[in-house]
């Protein structure tokens, strides 16, 4: 047995030896993985083979331009966040990561990611040429962790062909919520037995955290004590029980769908008029038969005039050998020409204000209102409540405390008071610290 | 160095070899996780900084958590309708198809189907037909058949979520049926015969004899069952959500919300311990009041 337990040391030293002779291979100076080409190799994670597809056109025009860069893109399918947090656990994460505007936290609070504050001077980047809220949307505790690449602001989008056969007028930029309510209602449509509708007014995605938050605060209602940087759980309000009392009154009518008791389906079906989306899912629906559409502002609300907003981009990995050189994407992606590069995929309003009239982007979905992605003086940009509340916990259960509310609300489940109690009782919950 | 192997060290090699997969993914997949998990419940470890020790403070929290109690109870709850249900249910359904009715193997294997659909692709079906509105597939059906004026609210109300649930898993029932098919074939006939002979009915045959016999299966589907439901979760993450108003958050989605969304893996390998403790007390207890259980009469 002696000699069995030998051989097997023999061999276990051996796969040792070999992992770090295979380990030390191709790292440059610095700890730089460097190819064949002595050009440094950068690793960036993107979500999804679509991920692949929106930023091949930026790494390429990247690299042209940067000779001594290279990119080794790395798809991750499925639980992005989770994977990426687990490679970063396991000191094998890539150096440039795809966020979302919901992630910046979560990843920025473990001290996952890198400040590119101190990169700006070194690829002149100018802060002041960004919207703020798209800044924001990558910041976590003042510093900028991630640099967003599209300035994603909600709308709504319409089907034209249902306007015309009722013979309704398409809406404007700059509507009231009155007008739409209006408007929504006249597509209402009940089926035979009365039991449900056969066509609605609008799909407001009670569920969205761009969309349901947006519609509370613009009713009265609120979530939290403040807008940003809320510390204590406000639901449970006379005015938030009025606003989700006015939205549950409009999805009983037909004005919009009860999302918590869907009974028509989505937009694509052709059987609602509106629908709240943001731009990158527009080109699909314009160029399709059963919904030829085109976009309008979101309403004017009566309390306040919040819009959703929100984005996503890249940041460096505090683990990466070559931050400098990672930074110098990131910052690329927000720069004039890289925002450029990017409209050219179809899904992008640039996150600089001088490329607002630019021809790059406004020319890929040929015909739209394109002015009704734009910042306006009638509407304020609101980012979800997860990204802006004044807590790492509750920003963990924000958005499904807000949810619960309503669901418990439109599902039947409670009258509007008794929803709006249990709503705020789980966020209140997670506003306590262990 | 030469080495000269001996035949016996030679099976051994060959022994360890052989096995060596299975240990090894035990022991990577398995034996390491649960000890790791047993540190981490001693820290606040958030899934990428290093643990820091905190001692049993995750332990005392979870005890005076709200949201923790409430998701025991829910399981609990879970456990004691679903458990039951499932057993009478898989053992009524093997009856039946225990009968001798014309193309009987036909029914088996369409009752056996739904046991292979992938459990996402599954769970996608049961969303639309489960819809509570009049457009839902159940509710079309029910409509139509004369037995609904108003949609059944299925997933939706706190009141039918754990009916509804308890309704979904019964249609993956055909796996089970296999094992109560087997015990019936395994019945000697002659205990039915001498019965018939005694002037038995099918209830005496019933109660005298098929359940009796079954008892190790009815033990197995017992333990395995109830560890089952209080694992469940699947269908919180990908259906409900926890809710409706948190009916349906289970510990198990709850370590899982814990863990994985909030980042504190302390305070959910705290939670998971408690549970596995718990599920062991459950199991402790059944083995010793397994008395009931008939194993032949060599025992």
């Amino acid at each position: 047995m002696k000699k069995v337990i030998r051989l097997f040391a023999l061999v276990l030293a051996v796969v040792l030896m070999a992992t770090v002779a295979l380990a030390g291979c191709g790292n440059g100076s610095g700890g730089k993985t460097v190819n064949e080409k002595g050009q440094i190799v950068i690793r960036i994670a993107v979500s999804g083979d679509s991920g692949v597809d929106a930023v091949e056109g930026m790494l390429k025009s990247y690299a042209n331009k940067n000779k001594g860069i290279a990119f080794k893109q790395e798809p991750v399918v499925g639980e992005y966040t989770q994977k990426l947090i687990t490679q970063v656990a396991a000191g094998t994460a890539p150096d440039l990561v795809w966020v979302s505007d919901t992630n910046v936290r979560t990843l920025a609070s473990k001290g996952v990611l890198v400040d590119l504050k101190p990169y700006y001077k070194k690829y002149k980047f100018d802060s002041s040429d960004m919207y703020e809220s798209m800044l924001l949307c990558g910041q976590y505790d003042g510093k900028q962790y991630m640099m967003p690449r599209d300035y994603n602001r909600v709308i709504l989008i319409y089907n034209k062909k249902l306007f015309d056969q009722a013979g309704v007028a398409y809406p404007k930029n700059g509507w009231t919520w009155e007008e739409f309510k209006t408007t929504a209602r006249k597509f209402a449509k009940l089926s035979n037995s009365g039991k449900v509708y056969l066509q609605r007014g609008a799909n407001l995605q009670l569920h969205w955290g761009a969309s349901a938050p947006q519609l509370i605060y613009g009713l009265g209602g609120t979530i939290c004590d403040k807008v940003v940087g809320g510390t204590k759980a406000n639901m449970n309000t006379p005015e938030t029980v009025a606003a989700i009392k006015e939205l549950k009154a409009l999805a009983d009518e037909g004005a919009i769908v009860n999302n918590f008791k869907n009974d028509i389906g989505e937009y694509s079906s052709g059987k609602i008029a509106m629908n709240a989306t943001s731009f990158p899912s527009v080109k699909y629906a314009v160029e399709s038969e059963t919904t030829p559409s085109d976009i309008v502002s979101w309403p004017i609300m009566p309390k306040a005039n919040y819009v959703g907003c929100g984005s996503s981009g890249y940041a460096v990995v505090k683990t990466s050998k070559c931050q400098e050189e990672a930074a110098g994407f990131a910052l690329y992606v927000a720069s004039p020409d890289g925002q450029k590069e990017f409209s050219k995929s179809g899904y992008c309003v640039p996150v600089l204000k001088s490329l607002a009239n630019d021809s790059t982007w406004r020319d890929t979905v040929p015909g739209i209102n394109y002015d009704a992605l734009m910042p306006s003086d009638y509407l304020t940009d609101n980012l979800q409540p997860d990204i802006i509340v004044g807590s790492d916990k509750a920003a963990t259960g924000i958005n499904s405390a807000w949810k619960e509310m309503l669901s418990a609300y439109f599902a039947g489940i409670y009258d509007a008071e008794k929803a709006a109690a249990y709503g705020n009782k789980s966020l209140e919950n997670l506003f306590k610290e262990r | 160095m030469k080495f000269r192997l001996s035949r016996k060290v030679k099976d051994e090699i060959a022994g360890l070899t052989f096995v060596s997969p299975v240990m090894i993914g035990i022991l990577v997949f398995n034996a390491i996780p649960i000890c790791m998990s047993i540190f981490f419940s001693f820290t606040n470890y958030d899934n990428i900084n290093p643990a820091e020790w905190i001692g049993i403070k995750n332990f005392i929290d979870l005890f005076k958590d709200e949201w923790v109690i409430n998701s025991f109870y829910r399981t609990f709850e879970y456990t004691l309708w679903s458990v039951p249900w499932g057993m009478f249910f898989g053992f009524f359904s093997a009856l039946c198809m225990n009968s001798n009715i014309k193309a009987m193997s036909t029914y088996r294997v369409l009752f056996y189907l739904p046991c292979i659909v992938p459990g996402v692709c599954s769970a996608m079906i049961w969303r639309d037909m489960f819809n509570p509105t009049m457009n839902g597939g159940f509710n079309r059906v029910f409509e139509a058949l004369g037995l609904i004026k108003e949609p059944l609210t299925w997933f939706s109300h706190p009141d039918t979520v754990v009916f509804t649930m308890i309704f979904m898993s019964l249609f993956s029932f055909g796996g089970g049926c296999l094992l109560w098919l087997a015990t019936f074939k395994g019945i000697p006939t002659s205990l039915y015969e001498s019965a018939a002979l005694d002037g038995a009915k099918w209830y005496h045959r019933l109660f005298k004899i098929t359940i009796p016999m079954c008892t190790p299966l009815i033990f197995y589907n017992l333990v395995t069952g109830i560890i089952g439901a209080l694992q469940a979760s699947a269908t919180a993450m990908l259906l409900t959500g926890g809710g409706p108003v948190g009916k349906t958050h289970y510990i198990a989605y709850n370590i899982y919300v814990t863990g994985l969304v909030q980042m504190d893996m302390g305070y959910a390998s705290a939670q998971a311990w408690i549970l596995t403790l718990i599920i062991m007390a459950f199991t402790l207890v059944l083995f010793k009041s397994g008395g009931w259980v008939y194993y032949g009469e060599d025992q």
